[in-house]
């Protein structure tokens, strides 16, 4: 069967170069936009969202991880008494300075857990033991910071906050969005290496035993603690992803860029499918004439866009592919699951098809004397 | 209503086509009575603006009349819907324009292939047909060609094998030959004519050319949107 829709498409070479530039920089704008939204939305919360508890039991009034303030460590004792708590521990977070290799200074965030139970602990480990931070100011980096933390073997020391350190474990998957290199050490370490007082923590996780609901624990636990708040793991990885998308507007940047390459490319490829269609209304018009339906131009067309989308998507993702191997070279992350990848084809099909939208209606409207004008 | 004679193909039966209204009305066809037999080559003539291709459209269903019948094969075709209208021109009504109205990227195969698709032959059926019907016009050497790379006389018989492709009885030309030089003209209409006679078709032509009136079965001529003489 001839395609006149592909027949048309290919013939005009320009025309379809021009349509394709603008679906690939579409695709490559929403692809790496939606990539780099993911892996910030997973950074925010990543050590939320590794940690084996099911609440988290903050200071008052917190509005994400990061910014993690004290509270008395009396409240551990408490959480472990309330019915249906299996086990609580201590979690520390605390800002410091590292000393690089060259001198110079890195603010990093430290996190502190228990090395004998390990709640908290990192979870993709390059080198060396976790349970190891429970000697004297020992630490474990992430290997996507070394560019900025310094290449430090197992072994090497430094200092955090002028206090001598020495690293005994390299992790992986670990990486803080918000530009400060998170270091693991033991709970005790952090308050070594920090300001915060002993007697404090920043967190406290629990673990729900079997046979209660989360749900209903974290309310028992809301009711007997007081001057604290207690969140699900889920709802305190929810806040946290909220804060820094929605209260500071740094994932609506980042959407609304991938929301203009979208404009951009129905833009495009609507003017060079309504003027490929304004060209050639006469022949639409013939066809009409010798008994085509609405519908049978309306497939020329739609095809048209399909065949578009197809081409402009894999132009798209294979300059999306050296774009972000360009990105992971300088340190940036983009997450793209395969279920996003389906999903930017879905938008780049509607996309087209919405640019045919005006065409479809000028094809129903072609006057059947046009076909008989010379 | 039934045609009054079998052997009639089309009918018009007071057919008046009006243009917008008031003052401004333009009265394109008044009150044309017809009829046409099959296997019959007509030359309608008549000046700019005196009608001719709106009695042509009225006739190839692109036109609903103001009022009066348009019958074709007994069935009343100006009073089916807008929806019933394609499959009455993809089944019965061939068309030949004057621009002749090919798609820019479409070789001369392809594009019978096409129109054959169009009327529901599909695959190598459709290709073998499109080969023959080029074939049966003289253009074996320009199956592949685009119609850039085509002359005008050639052009003009892709577009009337594109006409004949799915076998239609009725076959309305406007102005086939306006843009042709003499002597692809008249092999056009010698065509035309041909298709009638050997293949029993209808073949109804409006033309301004005087040269070729003599190959026609029957002269009408249409001045101020009235059928004036038939000879």
């Amino acid at each position: 069967m001839v395609s006149i829709a592909r027949k048309n498409l290919f013939h005009d070479k320009i025309r379809f170069v021009v349509a394709q530039a603008g679906i690939t920089l579409a695709v490559v704008l929403i692809t790496i936009q939606i990539g780099v939204y993911l892996a910030f939305l997973a950074n925010t919360s990543v050590l939320i969202d590794h940690t084996e508890a099911d609440i988290w039991v903050t200071a008052r009034g917190l509005e994400n991880f990061d910014f993690g303030r004290p509270f008395s460590e009396k409240k551990l004792y408490e959480v472990r008494e309330v019915p249906g708590v299996l086990w609580a521990d201590k979690y520390m977070l605390a800002f410091g300075y590292w000393k690089t290799p060259t001198g110079s200074q890195e603010m990093v965030q430290m996190v502190g857990f228990n090395p004998e139970t390990l709640v908290g602990a990192p979870w993709d480990i390059v080198r060396g033991n976790p349970q190891d931070v429970k000697y004297f100011n020992s630490v474990f980096y992430d290997q996507a910071e070394t560019n900025r933390l310094g290449d430090l073997p197992i072994g090497a020391e430094t200092e955090i906050n002028n206090r001598r350190v020495r690293v005994v474990g390299i992790t992986r998957g670990a990486r803080s969005f918000i530009q400060s290199p998170y270091i693991f050490t033991s709970f005790k370490n952090v308050l070594n290496l920090s300001f915060i007082n002993k007697g404090n923590t920043v967190y406290v996780l629990a673990k729900v035993a079997p046979g209660y609901s989360v749900q209903e624990v974290k309310q028992r636990l809301a009711e007997n603690l007081k001057d604290v708040d207690v969140y699900t793991t889920d709802e305190f990885s929810k806040k946290t992803r909220r804060y820094w998308t929605v209260n500071t507007g740094m994932g609506t940047a980042l959407l609304a860029v991938a929301l203009l390459g979208l404009v951009i490319g129905t833009v495009i490829v609507g003017n060079t499918i309504y003027t490929a269609t304004t060209e050639h209304l006469k022949e639409f018009g013939t066809f009409k004439a010798m008994g085509a339906s609405n519908w049978n131009l309306y497939k020329i067309i739609i095809e048209q866009a399909l065949v578009n989308s197809v081409v402009g998507y894999g132009m798209g993702m294979f300059v999306s592919y050296w774009v972000i191997q360009a990105m992971r070279k300088g340190n940036l992350q983009v997450l793209l699951p395969w279920p996003v990848l389906v999903g930017v084809y879905v938008v780049t099909a509607l996309m087209c098809l919405g640019s045919s939208v005006l065409s479809i209606y000028k094809v129903t409207k072609i006057d059947p004397a046009l076909v008989f004008k010379s | 209503m039934a045609c009054h004679d079998a052997q009639t193909v089309v009918r018009l039966d007071r057919v008046s086509k009006t243009y917008g209204s008031g003052e401004s009305a333009v009265h394109a066809v008044q009150d044309v009575s017809l009829e046409l037999a099959p296997g019959r080559f007509y030359i309608l003539m008549g000046p700019s603006g005196s009608g001719k291709t709106t009695l042509l459209m009225l006739m190839g269903c692109l036109l609903k009349p103001t009022s009066g019948s348009v019958f074709l094969f007994n069935e009343e075709v100006s009073a089916l819907g807008e929806g019933k209208l394609p499959r009455v021109r993809r089944e019965k009504v061939g068309f030949i324009f004057q621009g002749f109205n090919l798609f820019p990227a479409l070789t001369a195969l392809e594009t019978i292939e096409a129109t054959l698709n169009l009327k529901g032959l599909r695959g190598e059926a459709a290709r073998e047909k499109a080969r023959e019907l080029l074939t049966h016009l003289r253009l074996e050497k320009r199956f592949h060609h685009l119609p850039e790379d085509l002359s005008g006389g050639e052009k003009q018989r892709v577009a009337v094998a594109r006409a004949l492709a799915g076998d239609p009885p009725i076959i309305l030309a406007d102005e086939p030959t306006g843009q042709l030089d003499s002597k692809s003209g008249r092999l056009i209409v010698e065509v035309l004519r041909d298709l009638a006679h050997n293949e029993g078709r209808l073949i109804f032509m409006v033309s301004h050319d005087t040269r070729i009136l003599g190959l026609a079965d029957r002269i009408l001529e249409i001045d101020d949107g009235r059928l004036k003489d038939q000879s």
